[in-house]
């Protein structure tokens, strides 16, 4: 049987836009003719095989000899040839405490709050169950561990506080180390063996930075030098080794707000790297050591506080990793958020913004980790701080809906981008798409890079929705008022 | 017939006027032709006042009791239905039709049942050729 | 303790329907009762709502008779705005300490005109209809409030915060009630015991942003939605978007808001009634807009009530609402227009996304903050879900002796089992305080009765407007107007709920400022009703009897709602033949009956047992009788309940309390062989053993049959040795039985035999049953694995506690429906047993081998209910239980007088509701034999000696044998026969008046003058009559 349907009609189904439709017809995803009146035709089959990887009910159904194959009435007894899962309810290996999985009412509050829920089977309730019914190793091989965000928001509406992405964390740790995705496998074997993910040689590095500061110097920061291995200095910055690879000069966003500041700072000449894919990949040894080597360099250069400015990961994976296993370190140094830096400077005047700057309609992104994740673990999320400093920079600010601990992932995170995930990436954001375009916002501002770069690159061009992706610090230094001190004490008194 | 037939319903107070209360509650609906007069027990509907309803112009008489067996007075509707037979010879020698009277033993519980009844009288009568109408005149 | 010291007086705090119950019990047994409300009137939730479940009553409706009730009583001290501040003292003897504060406006001079409220210039959110409509700084908490006496809000008022200010109220009032300076009191109130009716709040689930509530105007909560559906509402009843007033198309009840969550809230309890008040609110809006697509959201649907599961099939097949087992995470808004998003997941495992009009969320209901406050100081005991610790033996008792404690504040719970609670905390205080009884009470004359015989009739016609009930269909005005055309019609009155304090107040002025000497009420059923409006007679100072009612709410405008014209048609038609009626009314007196301080009680139960010796303690003589050679019934089954307190230790307790109390005597293999008699003077038959036999005189009945247990037919029982039915498990478990000992794997089956087609009922307990049995299972050995396979898991209330541990604790829950059941077959090896069922969220079959299966049984009506009921002339259920007068305000009464009902004779249900149900009753038959004399209905034949020829055809069908043909000699001394009648024994059937052909005899107040006007009315529009005319 043909099916005959218009791009429009298929993105409203599925809830993408119809540019994605475009794509998964072009790529081959969804096998279509083009038919008459702008219609596609598309073969049953192909179509319902894509409502079964994204989890759709089919929106009808051939005649009843065609759908022979249709699934069963739920709860119904066994359909002929089915061979039951044969149950022997033991510990779970993937149990750590042990009640904890157990407990969950199966109510679906998790499945229906899930983005990706649907998608190739994936279902967080079902997760669970497997987990509980002792089918771990059927969970581990089917890959679902890795679509998943782990953006939290299952385990957020949880009324039993079933702790689902922990149990996500334990699969991926429990994958066969060649099943896990190539990039984040080879990014975390190479930062362990030469200190960054992409293996950016030292030399290479510092050629970089030294020129990136003396570009700064001429166009806006007189007298700027950037500041390697300064010891004594008060805060360490680490990289993201993404932004000398990729994008040099969006490192010196910051290192304009810290100039503008005042603020005595340093960045490491080695094991400079901030993010840590051993939270991802579920590899605690290698996050312990990334986080060690950060350290050693406060350490070395005797600094007092850490900036991890890359992305809401960093920033929770470090201090996770702080908490759990070097506590006295912390009464060492403070590790501020990019929020609590930001705001102090904000506060204590060493900063002036000036909103005028920024003349679009401006919205803020929740990154999970900033957010839900910060909350779970630390006991607070910063939303209300991320939205005085966008404020702050722009005349018109509007939420976006839901958002704060309620948001909903841009799709990309927890290295959910690494191929070959792509198209269910893109899938998982059409609802953060949806939220933006509802929003009417013309900028969007994140704090995370993950988020920045899924919004910016994949959501833009997928879904149209044509807005202009910022930081949150590079918002801040757009608005930054540069006076110089003199003059600033001056209008002070 | 093209209205509804006018039907007086003498109802025990203990299960046929429950049942009609019931009704209402459950919100069933019947035609709006049909006056319910509330008596202690079926028992109690002396033959008389079924002919005086059908010859003021009643359409039909319907009494409810209980379930026979369930009665609240024992026998009440035992009593009601031997006498039915009487009434109902009366009313054919008078020149009523047969349909023009009748009984139903309804529990409190069973609405349903009490308004089926009604339901069902009111289309026989109405179904009733005119001829029948015309003879129901003193 | 003594006696010396005791307090005939009670303070019930909480002016809820279970403080009024309470209140109502006490006060009619006996004992003053100070009724303490902290709102300015007293009746609780039940008035917010609009109706109830599973009756669809009308709430207003049904609990205005018993307002009106507490408001009049003459040793009933309603205390509104007050709070209790402390108790101090001992059983018999508390000061409790309340404060007054300050109403601002003198209760003994309100007259409610309303003319303050009218022009108070200051509105704020009106908390009675949550914050959907606005109230005045003065105001009445409801319209139909008792008392009926306006109160300023002390925040809102203009004057009260700024002096000088405002004051137009106080100017306008005409008769100067407004008091300004009013200052709260304290009072030390001299009781002998306490109730806490402490009561709920509703969960505010503003308290999360993820609901939506307070984010988005179309989320609601499920008693603002009571406010929109009822015709007292701020919208009227009509069902609208609150964003723009557009009518609702599609809607969403999302279930466990505020409970079975410890993540969002800490109430990790089941709420309870959130189930069936949104399955009865979802058919409201179908009864009115069948249009409206409706969509309940739940996880478990648990209808554990009396007729709950038939009314949640209904819903589901009947009424198209749609259930979706799928707990929806939170809410979104789609667009600028007010629609709403939801996602959930479907029964396929599909992600779904609608969009729907309207959302209500259905919130649990919490103990409030102060309450649990004031419970830590009294130093009552309170429950981790906090609520007030009781033990399932003792349902009313907090942990201090002499403070009792009924409703909400026990748990969550519904109306009926409140309202049991109410009585049964009465029940308690009566046994404690017994010998203080009528010390404090006092009664009050009615006034003196005004002769209208004689007179020519002056009819007072009263058109109720039921709300929208009636109004909504009929045209009210109408009516009225033409009642005042017909003749001897004195007066007309409309009014929006007749049975409402004030009104009953105004009815009673109007009658005697007018002179009426009869009353038609055109409103609801007689069989409801005419009980209020007969008092309001009294008080009026005319004959009770004078009245007659024009049913034109349940035989009018609910059963004619789609044709207005015929059924405003009809309602003049049922006034003219009201009036017609009344018009031949006489004035009757009632007749008064000693009672025999006795009861029966047949069923030597738990609840049999707890009804005994509670009334034993009230004092009363008691006839036991059990029809085996033991006491116990179905508990000698039970090992614990469902906290864990032991059971054989409590029923031995209670068997020899029972066994040796003086007041008590036990009838061993004995059932009731025939009855006769009525309330207040039975005389039943005890037949005992094969040919013993004797009569028992006694003034009221508690029946207790209990109930028998399923035997399954299906899961191979029978047929497989290692499938047995609970209850035969519990014994091998008890006894560790190798099978039980050693086995290492176990699967429950729920629902053999419960909420299928044949016996469409939830069982009750079967769920925490098996639930206990495998947690003991798992606590023996945590390696045994152990598999529960369920329909809905019905752990309501506190139970849900159990229900998690079991989870925590690795058992496995598997949710089945009734078109896939579990299939069981004999394993090829180890003599096993295979259970294959469809995993619910897998969608996948699983196989489990079981070393043994535990069937989860039905339990039954007793078959031997019938024959009682036939005796008593009781009805009985489609299942075969007993069923009681009113499923929510009289649920251990009877419409036959004197006949009270308990335990599993009613329903299914668990030991403590066994416990108070039964409590209940005794508090009933206390209330009965305390007032030593009953009134007996004047419905009886009286013999027309003008007409009357003793021809004695009415003698031989006297069913009672009432009726005797008397000798006498006449004025010549000749022996002569007459008809007489035996008034005690008449029951007022009238089947005499239906058999004498000379019209000799008739039953007052239906006699056959006013047959004959009632159809002659009824008939005076009909084409005939006017043709003949």
């Amino acid at each position: 049987m043909i099916y005959e349907a218009k791009v429009n009609e298929l993105a409203e189904e599925f809830g993408v836009h119809r540019n994605t439709i475009r794509n998964w017809i072009n790529s081959g995803v969804l096998p279509a003719q083009e038919g008459p009146g702008r219609r596609y035709l598309i073969q049953w089959e192909d179509y319902r095989r894509l409502c079964d990887k994204y989890g759709r009910e089919p929106r009808f159904m051939p005649d009843p000899e065609a759908r022979a194959d249709a699934p069963a009435a739920p709860h119904s007894p066994a359909a002929p040839g089915q061979i039951p899962v044969r149950l022997d309810v033991r510990a779970s290996a993937l149990d750590a405490s042990p009640g904890q999985i157990n407990i969950c009412l199966t109510c679906g509050s998790c499945a229906g709050a899930c983005p990706i829920s649907g998608v190739d089977g994936f279902d967080p309730r079902k997760i669970v169950r497997m987990a509980f019914l002792g089918l771990e190793d059927e969970l581990t091989a089917s890959g679902w561990q890795w679509k998943c965000t782990l953006c939290g928001k299952c385990e957020a509406v949880c009324p039993m506080k079933v702790e689902i992405v922990q149990l996500l964390r334990r699969i991926r740790a429990r994958c066969d180390r060649d099943k896990v995705p190539a990039a984040i496998r080879k990014g975390v074997a190479t930062c362990l063996e030469k200190g960054n993910n992409l293996g950016i040689p030292k030399d290479d590095f510092l050629a970089l930075v030294r020129e990136l500061g003396e570009e700064l110097a001429r166009t806006s920061c007189p007298g700027f030098v950037a500041p390697i291995d300064v010891r004594g200095a008060r805060l360490l910055l680490t990289v993201n080794s993404k932004q000398p690879f990729a994008e040099p000069e969006a490192m010196t966003w910051w290192w304009k707000i810290l100039h503008a500041a005042g603020e005595s700072w340093t960045i490491s000449s080695e094991y400079w790297e901030g993010i840590n894919w051993g939270l991802h990949v579920g590899d605690y040894g290698a996050m312990r050591t990334i986080v060690k080597r950060i350290i050693d360099n406060i350490e070395r250069l005797n600094c007092t506080a850490l900036l991890l400015p890359e992305c809401g990961h960093a920033y929770y994976a470090t201090r996770y990793a702080l908490e759990r296993w070097f506590p006295e370190a912390l009464q060492q140094f403070r590790i501020y958020t990019v929020f609590d830096l930001l705001l102090e400077y904000l506060n204590e005047g060493k900063i002036r913004l000036d909103p005028a700057v920024q003349t679009k309609l401006t919205t803020f992104h929740d990154s999970c980790y900033y957010g839900r994740h910060s909350v779970e673990a630390f006991g607070h999320g910063y939303f209300e701080e991320a939205r005085a400093l966008t404020r702050a920079c722009c005349k018109r600010y509007v939420d976006l809906v839901p958002d704060r601990e309620e948001n909903y992932c841009c799709g990309s995170g927890s290295s959910a981008w690494a191929d070959p995930y792509r198209v269910e990436r893109v899938y998982h954001g059409r609802i953060k798409a949806r939220q933006i375009s509802a929003s009417n916002a013309r900028l969007v501002v994140t704090a995370c890079l993950n988020c920045r770069d899924q919004i910016r690159y994949s959501l833009n061009s997928e879904f149209n929705l044509n807005v202009e992706v910022q930081f949150l610090w590079e918002l801040v230094a757009n608005a930054l008022v540069m006076t110089p001190p003199a003059a600033m004490e001056a209008r002070r008194d | 017939m093209n209205r509804n037939p006018i039907i007086i319903a003498f109802c025990c107070n203990w299960c046929a006027y429950a049942a009609a209360d019931l009704a209402g509650i459950a919100r069933l609906q019947y035609p709006g032709s049909i006056r319910i007069i509330r008596v202690m027990c079926s028992g109690m509907v002396h033959p008389e006042m079924v002919l005086r309803a059908l010859n003021q112009g009643a359409d039909g008489v319907i009494i409810g009791g209980c379930q026979l067996g369930d009665c609240h007075y024992i026998k009440g509707n035992e009593m009601a239905l031997a006498r039915s037979e009487i009434i109902a010879d009366t009313l054919d020698d008078l020149g009523f039709a047969p349909e023009q009277f009748q009984l139903v033993w309804v529990s409190a519980a069973e609405p349903e049942r009490l308004v089926r009844a009604f339901r069902e009288m009111s289309e026989q009568l109405r179904a009733a050729p005119d001829g029948a109408e015309a003879e129901t005149g003193p | 303790m003594t006696d010396q010291g005791m307090i005939g007086a009670v303070a019930v705090v909480g002016g809820g329907i279970s403080g009024m119950q309470a209140a109502l019990d006490l006060a009619d047994s006996g004992f003053f009762v100070y009724l303490v409300e902290k709102t300015g009137a007293i009746g609780g939730a039940m008035p917010q709502y609009n109706k109830v479940f599973p009756t669809n009553d009308c709430a207003m409706c049904i609990i205005s008779p018993k307002l009106v009730e507490c408001g009049r009583h003459p040793n009933i001290r309603i205390m509104t705005l007050t709070t209790v501040v402390d108790i101090n003292g001992r059983a018999g003897a508390f000061t409790v300490r309340v404060l007054e504060h300050p109403r601002y406006v003198d209760p003994a001079k309100c007259i409610a005109c309303g003319q303050c409220s009218s022009h108070c210039p200051q509105s704020v959110d009106d908390s009675f209809n949550i914050l959907m409509a606005e109230r005045k700084a003065i105001y009445i908490k409801y319209p139909q409030a008792v008392p009926l006496k306006y109160q300023i809000d002390p925040q809102a008022c203009l004057r009260l915060n700024q002096p000088g200010a405002c004051g137009i109220c106080a100017e306008i009032c005409p008769p100067g009630a407004v008091d300004f300076a009013d200052r709260g009191q304290e009072h030390n109130l001299r009781v002998g015991a306490v109730v806490m009716a402490l009561g709920f709040q509703p969960f505010d689930p503003g308290k999360t942003r993820a609901w939506g509530y307070g984010l988005y105007p179309n989320v609601v909560t499920s008693l603002q939605f009571e406010r929109f559906l009822s015709p007292g509402g701020p919208t009227g009843g009509a069902l609208v978007r609150p964003s723009d007033h557009r009518p609702v198309q599609r809607m969403a009840f999302l279930q466990c808001v505020g409970s079975r969550d410890k993540n969002r809230c800490n109430n990790e309890y089941c709420s309870t009634v959130c189930c069936m008040s949104a399955v009865k609110e979802a058919m409201t809006v179908k009864e009115a807009s069948p249009e409206v697509e409706v969509t309940i959201f739940y996880i478990d649907m648990r209808t554990p009530g009396k007729e709950f599961e038939r009314y949640f099939e209904q819903a589901r097949t009947e009424y198209g609402i749609r259930f979706v087992r799928s707990r929806v995470h939170g809410i979104e808004p789609k667009g600028q227009k007010g629609d709403l998003r939801l996602r959930y997941i479907n029964a396929f495992g599909k992600q779904v996304e609608e969009t729907v009009d309207l959302v209500v969320l259905s919130v649990g209901l919490e103990t409030p903050d102060a309450t649990v406050r004031l419970a830590e100081k009294i130093g009552i005991h309170m429950t981790p879900d906090r609520f007030a610790s009781i033990s399932a033996f003792a349902p009313v008792h907090t942990s201090l002796k002499g403070i009792f404690t009924c409703g909400a504040f026990n748990g969550p719970r519904d109306i009926p089992q409140a309202v049991i609670g109410g009585s049964a905390a009465a029940a308690s205080v009566a046994a404690l305080l017994h010998p203080v009884r009528h010390t404090l009470t006092r009664t009050l004359p009615p006034p003196p009765e005004r002769d209208v015989s004689g007179q020519e009739p002056r009819i007072g016609v009263f058109v109720c407007h039921c709300g929208t009930n009636t109004a909504g269909v009929v045209d009210v005005d109408a009516v009225a107007a033409y009642a005042a055309t017909l003749p001897q019609v004195a007066h007309v009155a409309r009014n929006l709920f007749t049975c409402a304090q004030d009104t009953q107040d105004l009815m009673a002025q109007q009658i005697r400022e007018n002179g009426l000497n009869r009353i038609v009420v055109a409103s609801c059923t007689p069989r409801t009703h005419e009980p209020l409006f007969r008092k309001t007679l009294k008080s009026a100072g005319i004959n009770e009897y004078l009245i007659e009612m024009a049913n034109i709410r349940n035989q009018n405008a609910w059963v004619h709602s789609q044709e207005p014209a015929a059924a405003t048609a009809k309602a003049k038609d049922l006034v003219r033949m009201a009036v017609a009626k009344v018009s031949r009314q006489t004035a009757r007196k009632p007749l008064r009956i000693p009672i025999a301080p006795s009861v029966l009680v047949i069923g030597g139960g738990v609840a049999g047992m707890t009804s005994a010796l509670n009334l034993a303690e009230q004092g009363y003589r008691i006839h036991l009788i059990e029809k085996t050679n033991q006491l116990g019934g179905n508990a000698l089954h039970l090992y614990q309940t469902w906290s864990g307190e032991n059971v054989p230790r409590f029923l031995k307790g209670l068997k020899e309390a029972v066994q040796q109390h003086p007041q008590i005597e036990v009838s061993y293999s004995s059932t009731v062989a025939t009855v006769g008699g009525h309330v207040g003077d039975f005389t039943s038959l005890i037949r005992t053993g094969p040919n013993r036999k004797r009569t028992i005189d006694h003034g009221a009945v508690i029946i207790a049959t209990g109930a028998k247990r399923y035997i399954p037919e299906e899961f191979e029982y029978g047929k497989i040795p290692k499938v047995v039915a609970a209850i035969e498990f519990d014994k091998l478990h008890m006894h560790n039985e190798a099978r039980v000992a050693n086995g290492k794997s176990f699967v429950f089956i729920q629902c053999v035999g419960s909420r299928n087609q044949q016996r469409p009922y939830c069982s009750k307990s079967c769920c925490t049953h098996s639930i206990q049995s495998a947690i003991k299972l798992k606590k023996e050995a945590p390696d045994r694995r152990i598999y529960i396979l369920h329909r809905e898991i019905s752990t309501y209330g506190q139970r849900e506690r159990i229900y998690n541990q079991a989870r925590e604790m690795g058992i496995v829950f598997i949710n089945y429906e009734q078109h896939g059941p579990p299939q069981i077959r004999k394993s090829d090896n180890n003599g096993g047993v295979l259970v294959e069922v469809w995993d619910h969220v897998l969608h996948r079959p699983l196989e489990i081998r079981a070393d043994m299966v535990i069937l989860a049984t039905a339990t039954l009506a007793n078959p031997e209910a019938a024959a009682l009921a036939s005796m008593f002339k009781l009805p009985l259920n489609r299942d075969g239980f007993f069923q009681e007068a009113h499923a929510k305000l009289r649920p251990v009464e009877f419409h036959v007088d004197g006949v009270f009902v308990a335990g599993l004779a009613h329903y299914p249900k668990p030991l403590e509701e066994s416990i108070t149900q039964a409590l209940a009753a005794a508090a009933k038959a206390g209330r009965l034999l305390a007032r030593k004399e009953i009134a007996q209905e004047p419905t009886i034949a009286l013999i027309d000696r003008q007409r009357c020829d003793d021809c004695a055809l009415c003698v031989d069908v006297c069913p009672y044998q009432a009726i005797r043909l008397t000798e006498y000699k006449d004025q010549d001394g000749v022996v002569r026969k007459a008809v007489t009648v035996e008034h005690v024994a008449c029951t007022g059937c009238g089947i005499c008046q239906g058999t004498c052909p000379k019209r000799g005899i008739d039953v007052a107040g239906f006699t056959t003058a006013q047959i004959e006007v009632q159809i002659d009315a009824a008939l005076a529009a009909a084409p005939m009559a006017e043709g003949a005319a």
